[in-house]
């Protein structure tokens, strides 16, 4: 008989496609798992909404679940993911392999604000980093740099 | 020849004519509407502060305010009538005939007929 709990362990061991040091778990895309009989339902919400990654997530953890002998049954919530929802193991994983966790408080509405986010490096911990690209190489990063040690880093976009 | 400050006008003009209509999708009575506009608003956010970025640089430029004076017409049309005198009000510009989304460019066939090739070679392949 599978748990929810079971259900759960099983979708905090699939990496991100993207961040494989995160599992999907850590990252706050699982919302919610239910168990009905043979069903295992989950609701999910992906980072961004023209997130190419999202089938590739959804066919692991459909696959994890049939491993457990249940079907899957995977469905996208309405509500939308923040990078709020990111576990404090999630941001402790993150900058552990370089990348900057985001700002909590979600998405700066001007440049101002976005300017005045204060980022650490995650190579050697200065704050005296700046905005070097809005956009990165996927749409939840953008592209910073670190003036003490010279090194750019990623960061999570805050949103 | 491709012009950066025409390119940047219109992402520019599109960008604040798209936070008006997000913003009425944001307002729908039907939850799933109003719940996917809140987080496009905040996705947005971020194409909104590249838009600004650039178009306060360039906003003296002669080629960037041409370009803006020709697009402006297109940029009213994205938005239903209703919408239409935020826009003027937000750019502080006069209300002229809006170009109507669905009259295309003879740019668009071409580009059409190549972005859709593949699929139409093979009708109802999966890969």
């Amino acid at each position: 008989m599978v748990t929810v709990e079971r259900v759960w362990e099983a979708l905090g061991e699939i990496p991100d496609p993207e961040i494989p040091a995160v599992s999907l778990v850590d990252l706050g895309v699982v919302r919610a798992v239910a168990v009905e009989g043979d069903t295992v339902r989950v609701e999910f919400t992906p980072t961004f909404l023209g997130c190419p990654a999202v089938e590739v997530m959804r066919e692991q953890m459909a696959r994890r679940i049939n491993e457990l002998g249940a079907e899957a049954e995977i469905d996208i919530a309405a509500e939308g993911w923040s990078s709020d929802r990111i576990t404090p193991e999630g941001r402790r994983k993150l900058e552990e392999c370089g990348f900057a966790p985001p700002a909590p408080g979600g998405a700066p509405t001007t440049l101002l604000q976005l300017q005045e986010i204060v980022s650490r490096c995650p190579y050697c911990g200065s704050e005296d980093t700046r905005l070097e690209n809005l956009f990165g190489p996927t749409p939840c990063r953008s592209i910073r740099y670190c003036s003490s040690c010279r090194q750019p880093f990623e960061q999570f976009k805050a949103i | 020849m491709p012009d950066w400050a025409r390119t940047i006008a219109r992402h520019w003009l599109y960008e604040t004519a798209d936070a008006i209509r997000i913003g009425a999708l944001k307002a729908s009575g039907d939850p799933e509407v109003a719940g996917l506009a809140e987080k496009i608003d905040r996705e947005e956010a971020y194409h909104r502060m590249h838009a600004d970025m650039w178009a306060d640089r360039l906003r003296d430029e002669a080629r960037f305010r041409s370009a803006v004076d020709e697009l402006w017409p297109s940029a009213l049309g994205l938005l239903e009538p209703g919408q239409r005198d935020r826009l003027c009000e937000t750019l502080g510009r006069e209300p002229v005939d809006p170009v109507e989304r669905g009259e295309h460019t003879e740019e668009l066939r071409p580009l059409w007929e190549e972005m859709t090739m593949v699929r139409r070679s093979v009708p109802g392949a999966s890969w």
